[in-house]
């Protein structure tokens, strides 16, 4: 049977502030974060499969493209991933490139440049570091400069390669090295 | 033509095999690379992670052109001037967005070339080519021809894995020492060797 004071009491307390709860009542449960429930997780920011974009696209933070991009891409200080279903026709300029999906446009990748095996590239790409996976398709000229490689490996002395020249951790073939 | 489609689907799908080879004249060329120089490169294979690897060492632009299995996809019994062999690989060849380089990397790619095409072919390469410069091909010279151009990695001590299908084409083109240096003539063949299979490693260098 309904306790009709209950209720009211309950209702009472529910519309107070956390602070307003009169000694002996029940607490209110304490919100444990200030954030909106809905905010996303932080990471990478993301184009989804089912965006398609055109023009040019830029920013401060890593990028992840599952989706269609057509223009010119900078992300100058960060890194960009095109995922498995990203489709982009575009000129990049990131930190490191990492293509799983396929790309028409140049890439200039300030410390490295990764073709994953389900990579499609046709272009060219100017980079000190490019890794190729097995399985991966490219099409057009790179640039590489063992030089580079090795002032940008400098500065972080705790990554030591076993060869400056190698292509970096990333490489998922490690039994081929130079003939 | 379309059993002539029906064949290339099944050669394109056929199981790959592979062999070892030895490869002394681009292991002899290479160390004589030095590594404050830039150079050019141009591979019409395949992109292989290898060579790109392999590559890296060298202050370098690569280039890399994956024509092979397109030039074997071309339907030989195309005979007008339009969709001629010749014109269709001319196509693909495009040398005026490639910088000149100091080695061409042509893996199994002449023989699947016409004759009357390879003199067109050398003389659009030698244009490309630095002065010293020089192309490295393996040529067969057996009567068996993969269905198409075989596919290369360079392996850790130094030779290479060559990969090429069970199929083989009917009516190889298969060219000879005397032929080549004929048909090339713009490049000169410095080196000639052997190799246990039965195919050839060629130098051609432009003086």
């Amino acid at each position: 049977m309904l306790d009709m004071n209950q209720i009211k009491k309950n209702v009472s307390n529910w519309s107070k502030t956390e602070n307003e709860v009169t000694p002996g009542s029940t607490p209110v449960r304490k919100q444990e974060t200030t954030q909106p429930i809905h905010q996303p997780a932080k990471g990478p920011a993301t184009i989804g499969a089912s965006i398609r974009f055109k023009g040019e696209l830029s920013g401060e933070e890593d990028f992840i493209i599952q989706g269609v991009v057509e223009g010119r891409i900078t992300l100058t200080n960060n890194n960009l991933t095109i995922g498995n279903t990203g489709r982009i026709k575009a000129d990049i300029i990131a930190r490191t490139i990492i293509v799983e999906g396929e790309l028409l446009g140049d890439l200039m990748g300030e410390e490295k440049v990764i073709i994953r095996k389900t990579g499609r590239v046709r272009g060219n790409i100017v980079s000190p570091r490019v890794t190729l996976e097995d399985g991966a398709k490219f099409k057009g000229s790179i640039e590489m400069d063992p030089q580079d490689t090795e002032a940008s490996v400098k500065p972080d002395s705790t990554n030591k390669t076993e060869n400056p020249n190698k292509s970096g951790p990333e490489n998922n073939s490690p039994d081929r090295k130079r003939a | 033509m379309l059993r002539n489609l029906q064949r290339d689907e099944a050669s394109f799908n056929a199981p790959l095999r592979s062999e070892i080879l030895s490869c002394g004249l681009f292991r002899a060329f290479a160390a004589g690379l030095k590594s404050e120089s830039k150079y050019g490169f141009l591979d019409f294979g395949p992109a292989d992670a290898s060579i790109v690897d392999y590559f890296s060492q060298f202050h370098c632009r690569l280039t890399l052109w994956d024509i092979s299995s397109q030039v074997s996809k071309i339907r030989i019994d195309d005979d007008d001037e339009e969709n001629s062999e010749k014109t269709k690989i001319g196509s693909m060849l495009d040398f005026d967005s490639s910088p000149e380089c100091d080695l061409v990397l042509c893996w199994d790619l002449l023989n699947y070339l016409q004759q009357d095409f390879l003199g067109e072919f050398a003389r659009q390469l030698y244009e490309h080519i630095n002065p010293g410069g020089v192309v490295h091909a393996f040529i067969a010279s057996g009567q068996q021809l993969p269905m198409e151009p075989a596919s290369y990695t360079l392996l850790s001590d130094g030779r290479m894995q060559r990969f090429f299908t069970n199929t083989t084409r009917p009516n190889p083109r298969v060219y000879f020492q005397q032929q080549l240096q004929r048909v090339l003539s713009p490049l000169v063949i410095e080196k000639a060797v052997l190799l246990r299979n039965g195919m050839q490693e060629y130098l051609f260098r432009r003086r």
